[in-house]
């Protein structure tokens, strides 16, 4: 960065320095009593925590409010159970066919893909042109 | 195959429901294969398509997956109604929709495009007055 050159920019520059240095010394100074090296009069710190309850306070709940909210987040999708991720190139389920040969909710599709052979099959598909077309994402 | 179900009560019922329309408004025989196939796609869902009980007038969608492919087959007849750019349209709908992860959304939205192309009625005569 170029130095300031004239005097207003050099101005605007010492304020900007001012107002970013006491935003961080205002709560510096405001919390000065926990730098303090001697007792006031009448202050009373009371025992210290214990490693266990310090542990526990600043870690073991922290952490279980952690939990809480992933549970939060992730308890709709396990309980809906696997589901389709594009990309994956993975398929966990069985095969449905709806509107099948016989039933509406594709429990003969297992059978499906036996069958007709494909030389017979590309006989007819010829002989009879069926239409279509297909796409890939 | 791992277990699991491709789709909850709900989503079956809604691609239960937009068959049932689409059949309803167009007249046609639809059908929709989710399911990793083996082979060539097409062979295979043309294969499928022969299985249908009414295939000359049956339009069937053959979704794999696995391998991010698609495939509608329209019988002999259906293809009238049905022809093939409409047919690519809704396969281009179906795959847009895969492609952000939601399978019975694309199918449902794939076969009202393939509905309202066949409630079309070939318009007759109509360069006459």
């Amino acid at each position: 960065m170029k130095p300031p050159t004239t005097p207003e920019a050099r101005t605007r520059r010492a304020l900007r320095a001012a107002a970013l240095g006491s935003l961080a010394a205002v709560p510096l100074l405001l919390a000065s009593p926990a730098f303090a090296l001697h007792r006031d009069a009448g202050d009373d710190p009371g025992p210290g925590m214990s490693a266990v309850a310090t542990i526990l306070v600043y870690i073991g709940i922290p952490a279980a409010i952690f939990c809480v909210i992933a549970l939060l987040v992730l308890a709709p999708s396990i309980a809906r159970g696997n589901r389709y991720r594009p990309h994956q190139l993975s398929w966990w389920a069985a095969p449905v066919w709806f509107g099948g040969p016989r039933d509406e909710r594709g429990d003969t599709a297992d059978r499906a893909l036996t069958g007709t052979s494909l030389k017979e099959l590309t006989a007819y598909s010829e002989a009879q042109t069926e239409g279509g077309a297909s796409a890939r994402w | 195959m791992p277990a699991g179900e491709a789709f909850s009560a709900r989503q079956e019922q809604d691609i239960a429901k937009a068959i049932a329309t689409a059949e309803q408004q167009s007249g046609l025989k639809f059908s929709v294969y989710v399911g990793s196939v083996e082979g060539d796609l097409h062979a295979q869902a043309v294969r499928l398509h022969r299985q249908l009980a009414d295939a000359d007038s049956a339009v069937l969608v053959v979704v794999d997956p696995r391998r991010n492919q698609l495939q509608i087959v329209t019988g002999v007849d259906a293809k009238r109604r049905v022809d093939d750019r409409a047919a690519g349209l809704a396969a281009a709908a179906m795959a847009s929709t895969f492609a952000v992860g939601d399978l019975a959304g694309g199918i449902v939205n794939g076969l009202g495009s393939l509905m309202e192309h066949a409630q079309k009625a070939p318009v007759l005569h109509a360069d006459q007055p």
